[in-house]
């Protein structure tokens, strides 16, 4: 018996054995020293040296399984800290996740329950590490890098399940396509960091309009972007089209080699999703890109909507 | 060994309600979200049938099961489909984890709750039996209905209950199974027969 006494002393994890009144009757050493402001030793009440547990999950358990025979899981998310532990007695520190399994147990027409106490702050540590690189990456995959907004790739998925959803609730939905006027002679005058400077001033201006009312901006690649607006006509999505032209204008960028105007200027295409005659998500896209080349065929820094029944 | 009459199987019915009743107060104070369940209906059913139950969907169950042993013993599952667990977990837990996959404290947070709701209705028996059983501490497994089932030992009878849980406004079903041998199950029979009398 005293080997296995030793045993449960050099354990590198807790173990407690309570009687049916909740006294202490074991407790190893990895678990006393763990209640550094708790002088738990065997004879000791639990609930008279710990009274804060009077009522929560953790005495509910040992309850039931003194009681009724039951044994118990408290897992760390649930029960962050269920006991007063501590990394060695460290005073200003958060006690530590903990993974407790309560057993009941019976000897000599006695019940008793036995504690088994895990330390899983490492464990937690490395979960949520993974998890905030995990959000990282997700976010890195879907953002453009150049202008922070979403992505082709991102795109692709929102404007996926905006059809999907339009489907489903036979509401309207309209994509616009826009293009910056003269983009590459823009770029051949004042250089490619001017270029990129310009993209990423546009974006970020109709960004924080279109955030405002809810839609979605993408850049679909070079200096062509998308805006999906769910529940939007496309009659409703050429004003709103309108509107973010002349908001483009109106940033009065200074372009030396354009045909059209003396600032930056884009083109417009606005398309919408005919549910229920067998439109898809590429159609959608096909006939918002096509809108956008007749307005640069029609003299750009314009709106064209798709004809409805493209 | 004649079936269980309509009334019995209200009887059960009723316990279990009350069971998982008190398990959805405990679970909505640890989660802090409302957290409602009922148990519509109750089955005995062959392991077979429950089997065929499943097969149509396809779907990969996730179950939590303690064995339990005394005067009535056999294994209690308690079961949701993969998608369904999945949301139980986002839900209870406000994790945004990828659906693909539960982490290592996300796997004990389930054992943690199907452990909640299965002492609940071992309790609610244990009180009806006026006995007491031994049971083991919850295991959490995934797979398909056939190798979960054929886990709890073969050839038995299933006490199989549908759980409606209620959360977050969404409607989730889960599946509580008892696996019994027949001996268990003409014990459950006689002590049901004797709560029905006592009543």
């Amino acid at each position: 018996m005293k080997l296995f006494e030793k045993t449960l002393n050099i354990l590198q994890s807790g173990v407690m054995i309570l009687d049916d009144e909740l006294n202490i009757v074991f407790i190893n050493l990895w678990l006393q020293k763990a209640f550094a402001y708790v002088d738990a030793q065997p004879g000791e009440n639990l609930l008279s040296l710990c009274p804060e547990l009077k009522g929560r999950r953790i005495e509910a358990s040992l309850r039931q399984a003194l009681d009724s025979g039951l044994p118990a899981v408290l897992s760390p998310v649930l029960n962050r800290s269920p006991l007063p532990l501590y990394h060695n007695g460290q005073s200003q520190a958060e006690p530590f996740a903990q993974m407790i399994r309560v057993q009941p147990m019976r000897e000599e027409e006695q019940n008793y329950c036995m504690l088994e106490v895990q330390d899983v702050s490492s464990v937690i540590r490395r979960e949520r590490l993974l998890n905030e690189q995990a959000d990282k990456l997700n976010q890195m995959a879907l953002t453009d890098e150049l202008t922070g907004i979403a992505n082709r790739r991102h795109f692709n998925s929102l404007l996926e399940k905006a059809v999907a959803s339009t489907i489903d609730s036979s509401q309207s939905l309209s994509l616009i396509f826009f293009d910056i006027d003269y983009f590459k002679p823009y770029n051949d005058h004042l250089g490619h960091q001017a270029g990129d400077h310009c993209l990423a001033r546009i974006t970020q201006h109709l960004n924080d309009i279109l955030k405002g009312e809810g839609y979605h901006l993408a850049r679909y690649g070079g200096e062509e972007f998308c805006i999906i607006l769910p529940g939007v006509s496309p009659a409703q999505a050429t004003v709103l089209a309108e509107n973010y032209r002349q908001n483009v204008e109106r940033l009065a960028i200074r372009h030396p080699a354009s045909s059209v105007a003396k600032v930056v200027t884009a083109s417009f295409g606005v398309s919408g999703f005919n549910a229920g005659k067998s439109d898809t998500f590429t159609g959608l896209v096909l006939k918002a890109d096509n809108a956008l080349y007749r307005a640069k065929m029609s003299g750009r820094n314009q709106v064209i909507q798709a004809c409805l029944d493209e | 060994m004649k079936d269980l009459t309509a009334l019995e199987l209200d009887a059960l019915a009723e316990i279990f309600n009350i069971s998982v009743g008190r398990s959805a107060s405990v679970l909505s104070e640890l989660t802090g979200e409302a957290v409602t369940m009922s148990v519509p209906m109750v089955h005995i059913l062959s392991s077979e049938r429950v089997v065929e139950l499943f097969a149509i969907s396809h779907e990969r169950l996730t179950c939590i099961s303690q064995q339990f042993s005394g005067s009535f013993s056999g294994a209690a599952m308690l079961m949701f489909t993969e998608s369904s667990s999945l949301e139980v977990v986002r839900l209870m837990l406000g994790s945004q984890v990828p659906l693909e996959q539960l982490s290592e404290i996300e796997q004990d947070a389930l054992s943690e709750i199907g452990n909640i709701i299965l002492n609940a209705c071992f309790a609610g028996i244990a009180d009806m039996l006026r006995d007491s059983f031994s049971c083991e501490l919850p295991e959490l497994m995934t797979g398909d209905i056939e190798h979960i089932l054929h886990s709890g030992g073969s050839e038995q009878k299933v006490l199989f209950l549908q759980i409606k849980l209620g959360l977050e406004q969404r409607n989730l079903e889960g599946y509580l199974a008892f696996l019994m041998g027949s001996e268990t199950e003409s014990m459950l029979q006689q002590s049901l027969s004797n709560f029905l009398s006592g009543m």
